[in-house]
């Protein structure tokens, strides 16, 4: 059953990956840009969990809510120095790439500064360490948080898409931005509206991670990276793309990791990465995005 | 080569060169006065380091500043260098210097296996592939660890020897500078060339060279090729100078120097990149040393540089410049506003003044179009679409009856009529091959050419202008004009590359004759300066010369008098005739109804995407249908 084992512990951190990249998701639909500090983000959120639930204290509940709020203000500031300077000035290059992993520098060194670069342990929030599914499956508890956040989240962005003003202006800007600004919407605030959300998400993912992976601040980079495998893969086009594609890198990185050894699971998100990019370019789940020439 | 004895616009051309090579001579020479003077080991070995970098971010320059494609993966490239590199030297005690051009091949071999992906999926998605690279480095040398060392590293014990003489730190601090300024010539070289300009167009409109026939892959692969071949050539001295490897030598902070190098130091500029590197690499290095918060200090560097100098350094001091001589002049002078707004008016009234004095001698500027051409092409035939239906999602752009035929003809001018929204675009686009038809065909001289590319059928002599004007602004009407036409003159990218006579002849050549083209079409002032200055009607006439000096034997102008002036208009219904009566095939879409019928051999008029009236021009002007549809109105 090593194979039930992988797919299970694949899709527990896949749904890490989805929540990371449905914060992507949400902000590139809104302002056409990635924030590549987003993986920077999470590992603030593990730090932050860290210094809430084991330095002071603080309930789990009490530290999930508190982490998501201030895990949205850092998306919001990371919105206000490195995107707006450009949007506001109608850049439309990617300079933002370079700006947010400036951020991204300029956040991992803070982190190192105030927490050290020594992964900090954070004992589990609640229950039982690992729930067995029979046989040899065990699925770590936070992980359960991970999957609950997901889904509830995907959930409130299709109602809010659906029935509220400001969620429809966001999918309207995803679509036409420049229409939707000559319709009198604030495109610039919803820029900033739409990092502070994903940043939220970026921070519960860090608070699930912590008490798995300890919390580590210099791990950013790795989440960034492979939260846009999962959106590449699954498409930008919904949200339910950035889940599916979540639990897909998730898989594959646990199924290569258990049968090739822990240094080929990344190496394989990659192939698999490449080799649906090379045949649906806008991923399983988008629409077409290729290049014409 | 075109029998021209003139060297009018090589003079430009040629300065710019000097000035350029002048620019690179005078960095070599402070950096290496730097190199012979200082007497501290860790600055030369600081020096080569950013000297590596620089090479790097030369080459990144050239992908990123001139064709626009973000190689976020450019320092894994630089890893491949170095660990080949080191990998032969260290571990098969090969010499440094074959190693050293191994290292090249194989940074090249992989810019080529980059370009496989970077031709099929968007610019957006290739970034960040190139981004997850850069992250796997630590994986991949795991796995290659008999290669590299793994995470433990690679010790590089030799120094490679020149002529007997190990190269210490001086010595490297010397090789680094040469494999910089060698690559700055290179790259100069490739700005200057067809390749650099067709870069710099694929940039800003891929389509547009396309339907010039140039193959837009080729020049994409082109790119990744040599940024990879000068990223493994930095890699390679890189790796024999701190006697280490480590896979952390290629992380986050590198990815980020080699980037915000080029950004900040202005992308589209030859020694931007390096300059960059000074500013993020060396000058952090000579005035910060509080350890600990290093991460911090450039993290907000790289911020505040990227955000400030957006568009690079120079063009910054420039502008600023420019704003405080406006301060000074206004608020410290107290220039009344409104004078100064008069003698702009009058210095630019004074530009088109001349600008229309010039009178173009057509005849002699057809003669020379023509010239271009050779008979193979000319005698291919005719351009007919045929039955063409087209519908784009849900809306109907064309619905001709099957057998409804628009024929362009060698010898003739066809003209396209009909409100907006008629399919008049539609129609020609697919006339040259930037989407395939629903149903319907298109042939060229009998063969049918349906589903052919852009490119190819550019190839088979059919070319276009734009309906909107789309080329990199920051070059000058005779640079685009001369790259086009040197693109025809077949040279190997090996004589480009070196700048070598045959290099420097073809493109003297091209500059004059693209310098008397643009001053018979009456750009003679503004054709030795950026295309932004150019008036709306100066770019419609840059643009219809483009597809002109071709070896095209039927061109398709899509609305090619919109926003000229009466005379400029006459002109170019005396052009379009001459060229006619020289035997090229002309479709000419048009909204000026006066104009059309007075160029036109033959009309067709469109509306709603259906075909209401053909014939010659005076049966159409008759036609009531037609005065319908275009003027509006039965009682007109």
């Amino acid at each position: 059953m090593e194979l039930g084992g992988a797919v299970v512990s694949g899709i527990a951190i896949g749904s890490v990956y989805a929540l990371i990249a449905l914060g992507f998701s949400f902000i590139y639909r809104t302002t056409g840009s990635f924030n590549f500090a987003q993986g920077q983000i999470v590992t603030f959120g593990s730090l932050i969990s860290y210094s809430l639930y084991v330095s002071a204290g603080v309930p789990a509940l009490a530290a999930i809510v508190i982490v998501a709020i201030a895990a949205g203000a850092l998306g919001a500031i990371v919105e206000r120095v490195a995107i707006w300077p450009l949007a506001s000035r109608g850049d439309d290059t990617l300079t933002w790439l370079i700006s947010t992993l400036g951020v991204a520098v300029l956040i991992t060194g803070f982190a190192e500064r105030v927490w050290g670069t020594i992964p900090l342990g954070v004992p589990n929030y609640v229950g039982p360490n690992v729930i067995h599914l029979g046989g040899q499956i065990n699925l770590a508890t936070p992980y359960l948080i991970g999957i609950g956040s997901v889904l509830v989240a995907a959930a409130a962005i299709e109602v809010s898409q659906r029935f509220t003003i400001w969620g429809k202006a966001m999918r309207a800007t995803a679509d036409n931005r420049q229409a939707v600004a000559l319709a009198g919407v604030n495109v610039i605030r919803l820029g900033v509206v739409s990092f502070a959300i994903g940043g939220a998400l970026a921070g519960i993912a860090g608070f699930v991670l912590a008490p798995i992976t300890f919390a580590d601040s210099t791990a950013g980079m790795s989440f960034a990276v492979l939260a846009f495998a999962a959106l590449a893969i699954g498409g930008f086009a919904s949200h339910w793309g950035a889940i599916f594609g979540g639990w897909l890198v998730g898989i594959t990185e646990s199924i290569g990791g258990t049968y090739a050894g822990l240094q080929y699971q990344d190496i394989f998100v990659f192939g698999v990465l490449i080799v649906i990019l090379l045949i649906r370019p806008e991923g399983l789940t988008g629409s077409r995005n290729v290049r014409l020439v | 080569m075109y029998g021209l004895s003139e060297r009018r616009g090589l003079g430009a051309a040629v300065a710019g060169a000097v000035r350029q090579s002048g620019a690179i001579g005078a960095l070599g020479i402070v950096v290496a006065l730097f190199g012979l003077l200082t007497s501290r080991q860790d600055y030369l070995l600081e020096g080569a380091t950013a000297m590596t970098f620089a090479i790097a971010a030369t080459g990144l320059g050239l992908a990123l500043g001139l064709s626009g494609e973000y190689l976020l993966g450019q320092i894994a490239v630089f890893a491949i260098g170095a660990y080949t590199t080191a990998d032969l030297t260290a571990n098969r005690h090969w010499s440094f210097w074959p190693a050293c051009v191994l290292g090249v091949v194989a940074a090249s071999l992989a810019g080529l296996v980059i370009s496989v992906v970077g031709l099929r999926i968007s610019r957006f998605y290739f970034a960040l592939v190139g981004f997850f690279l850069v992250y796997l480095i630590p994986d991949l040398t795991q796995v290659a660890d008999s290669q590299t060392g793994g995470g433990a590293g690679l010790a590089v014990p030799d120094l490679p020897s020149f002529f007997g003489h190990e190269l210490r730190n001086r010595g490297m601090f010397f090789l680094a500078l040469v494999a910089l300024l060698l690559s700055l010539v290179l790259v100069q070289n490739v700005r200057l060339s067809p390749l650099g300009i067709q870069m710099r167009w694929m940039r800003v409109a891929p389509l547009s060279l396309a339907t010039f026939g140039v193959r837009v892959w080729r020049v994409r692969l082109a790119t990744y090729v040599l940024s990879s071949a000068l990223a493994g050539l930095g890699g390679a001295i890189y790796s024999h100078l701190s006697g280490y490897l480590l896979p952390d030598d290629f992380d986050l902070n590198t990815t980020v120097l080699l980037f915000a190098a080029v950004v900040v130091g202005g992308a589209t500029s030859l020694l931007g990149p390096t300059v960059g590197i000074v500013l993020l690499y060396v000058v952090p290095r000579l005035v910060i040393n509080v350890s600990g918060y290093s991460d911090i200090i450039y993290g907000a560097v790289v911020l505040i540089s990227v955000v400030v100098f957006r568009d690079g350094v120079d063009r910054f001091v420039r502008e600023g410049a420019a704003k405080a001589w406006w301060w000074i002049v206004h608020r410290v002078r107290r220039v009344p506003l409104r004078r100064a707004a008069s003698t702009v008016d009058e210095r630019q009234s004074g530009v088109s003044a001349t600008a229309s004095a010039v009178v173009p001698n057509v005849d002699e500027l057809a003669d020379l179009l023509m010239g271009l051409r050779d008979d193979s092409v000319t005698r291919r035939g005719s351009l007919v679409i045929r039955g063409a239906r087209k519908a784009f999602g849900g809306v109907v752009a064309l619905v001709m009856d099957p057998d409804d035929v628009v024929a362009i003809e060698p010898g003739r001018v066809h003209v396209l009529l009909g409100p907006n929204g008629s399919g008049k675009t539609t129609l020609l686009n697919a006339l040259c091959g930037v989407f395939e038809l629903d149903s319907g065909s298109v042939s060229v001289g009998g063969d049918v050419v349906n589903g052919v590319s852009a490119t190819r059928l550019a190839r088979l002599g059919v070319s276009r202008s734009f309906q909107s004007p789309q080329f990199p602004v920051e070059m000058s009407p005779v640079e685009l004009l001369s790259g086009s036409l040197v693109t025809m003159r077949r040279l190997s990218y090996l004589h480009w590359m070196s700048s070598d006579l045959a290099a420097t002849r073809a493109r003297r050549d091209a500059t004059d004759f693209a310098a008397r083209i643009a001053a018979m079409a009456g750009l003679e002032t503004a054709m030795n300066r950026p295309c932004s200055g150019l008036t709306s009607g100066q770019r419609r006439i840059l643009d219809v010369l483009l597809a002109l000096v071709t070896r095209s034997s039927i061109v398709l102008l899509d609305e090619p008098a919109a926003g000229l002036s009466n005379l400029e208009r006459r002109q170019l219904g005396d052009l379009i005739r001459a060229l006619a009566a020289r035997g090229m095939g002309l479709l000419a879409i048009e909204h000026d109804l006066d104009f059309a019928l007075r160029i036109a051999d033959e009309v067709t008029v469109l509306a709603n995407g259906r075909r209401l009236a053909h014939g010659r021009p005076d049966e159409v002007r008759a036609d009531p249908l037609v005065r319908t549809a275009l003027v509006g109105g039965a009682g007109v």
